[in-house]
């Protein structure tokens, strides 16, 4: 028995108004379990409507439902696809070029559209994306509170944090961690943290996910954002702009940037930042964080990952890799608990995330085994 | 002009160039904007359809001729559809056809002016030719 719409989900008021008619009706009668789960709306020319939904997939079919078959009678034609991209674009294309041209548009809600075409190229540099081919709407889902049990290990005292990478494979969510840990430094919190001024350099903007310049999720009182620019000029003008107690950087890794990054640390200011990667070492040698390592300019890292025995962990380790805490989204134990070096594990009992707010109540355990 | 500026230099999208075209100037073509975005921000419509909308609702208020109201009608189908630089093109060119016009029309009123005043003037001749 499918669950009747009572209220209307941030899909229905964000994301439906932009799709084509006969797509829009068939999502409205879906279940509405499913509508919040969606992670993603795949559109390609020729191809039925995709879902991804609780880490999986399925095809729209009429009537509302999602199944794992192909459904014939849901091909989406080159036309609708321009259609989505011209109402997203408020109908005014040249308004939204430069972002067309980098692959996205964010919408009001922080909803990011990823845009892939034919790229008109002049003098190597995409001056338009004509014959649109695919969009994959992705929705944005900020868990307030999912670093919460994080942050406090991050922190030195009431008025300084460590510099910290966040490391993690995509689609682990560092980003969704970073961007809960930059609004908890920015606020500050109650055990006695005040909250400093964070810059955040938001070069995809998947961090504040800026609509006209009004960052979309919620990223503290005491944060200032500057979107769609370089990580390196970004850093330059928020250093000289508007002295911030530490900058907040998105997917780290450019060789280009670790210059800037040593300038800014040299100035006092404290560094947050994501990397894609499986653990430590694994950057350790990679260009654009080597020269950091050398320096060891990291003094915690965050490593996300997803283990056998549980669906994901968080471990915090020092700069010299010794584990502080791990969390984990399981009943069992972590699998390194053997393995801590001062005994404090935290392990969070099965996520349940309710109205975008973590609720989790965790347990901390003592690490000798008991 | 304004439109131009808001699209090349703001790079402001239709609705907000609109609107603060008509909160910033007086004319009757600001009555037109104004009604084209509140048609554009209430209604999920293209700026084409608004446009056209809005045309014809202002079709019996203004007196103009068929080319000009075709020419007007053909701005609303390419406006916001290209990049800002073919979208500044396609004004400056939109308003030279729109001077043409107004240029033809002058013409055409100064030939029909000093018709009906020879018309007028041969009238009253032969009036008072009959008279005599």
């Amino acid at each position: 028995m499918q669950k009747k719409k009572e209220i209307l989900s941030p899909i229905d008021m964000e994301i439906l108004p932009y799709l084509p008619c006969r797509i829009k009706y068939e999502l409205m009668k879906a279940d509405m379990s499913v509508l919040e789960d969606i992670e993603e709306i795949r559109l390609r020319a020729g191809k039925p409507v995709m879902l991804t939904y609780r880490g999986g997939d399925g095809f729209l079919h009429e009537g509302g439902q999602v199944l794992r078959k192909l459904c014939m009678s849901m091909l989406v034609t080159m036309d609708e696809l321009a259609e989505v991209v011209y109402k997203i674009s408020e109908n005014s294309w040249y308004a939204y070029q430069d972002d067309i041209n980098r692959g996205f548009i964010t919408i009001r809600g922080g909803h990011r559209i990823g845009i892939i075409g034919t790229p008109v190229i002049e003098s190597n540099k995409i001056i338009n994306m004509k014959d649109i081919s695919s969009l994959n709407i992705r929705i944005a889902r900020e868990v307030i509170g999912c670093g919460e049990k994080t942050v406090k290990y991050l922190v030195n005292g009431s008025r300084d944090i460590y510099n910290t990478l966040i490391i993690s494979p995509p689609g682990m969510g560092k980003t969704t961690l970073l961007r809960d840990i930059i609004r908890l430094v920015s606020n500050g919190f109650t055990t006695g943290f005040s909250g400093l001024k964070v810059g955040v350099i938001d070069e995809r903007g998947e961090l504040a996910a800026s609509c006209r310049g009004i960052p979309q999720n919620d990223l503290g009182c005491r944060t200032d954002v500057i979107h769609g620019i370089h990580k390196k000029d970004g850093m330059e003008i928020m250093l000289r702009s508007m002295s911030p107690n530490v900058i907040a950087l998105d997917e780290l890794g450019n060789p280009e940037d670790v210059c800037t990054i040593l300038q800014v640390m040299n100035a006092g200011i404290r560094i947050m930042a994501t990397a894609h990667g499986f653990s430590v070492k694994t950057l350790q040698f990679r260009r654009g964080f080597r020269e950091l390592f050398t320096e060891t300019v990291f003094e915690r890292f965050v490593v996300i990952s997803m283990g056998r025995d549980f669906l994901y962990e968080i471990r915090i380790m020092d700069g010299d890799e010794n584990v502080l805490a791990v969390d984990c989204q399981s009943d069992r134990k972590p699998a390194c608990f053997g393995e801590l070096n001062d005994g404090r594990v935290c392990v969070f009992p099965a996520v349940n995330r309710k109205n975008r707010m973590y609720k989790g109540n965790p347990e901390v355990f003592i690490g000798n085994g008991e | 002009m304004e439109m131009e500026n808001e699209i090349y230099y703001m790079s402001r999208p239709l609705g907000q160039a609109l609107s603060s075209f008509s909160r910033n100037k007086r004319g009757r073509m600001t009555l037109f904007s104004k009604r084209v975005s509140e048609i554009l921000s209430l209604q999920e419509l293209t700026i084409e359809t608004a446009w056209k909308k809005s045309v014809g609702e202002f079709q019996h208020q203004w007196i103009l001729h068929r080319d000009e109201w075709n020419l007007l009608f053909s701005v609303g189908e390419m406006l916001g559809k290209t990049d800002r630089e073919n979208q500044s093109s396609f004004l400056r060119m939109m308003r030279e056809k729109f001077v043409i016009q107004e240029k033809r029309a002058d013409e055409d009123r100064a030939r029909k002016e000093k018709l009906y005043k020879n018309l007028g003037a041969l009238g009253g001749l032969a009036i008072v030719l009959v008279l005599i």
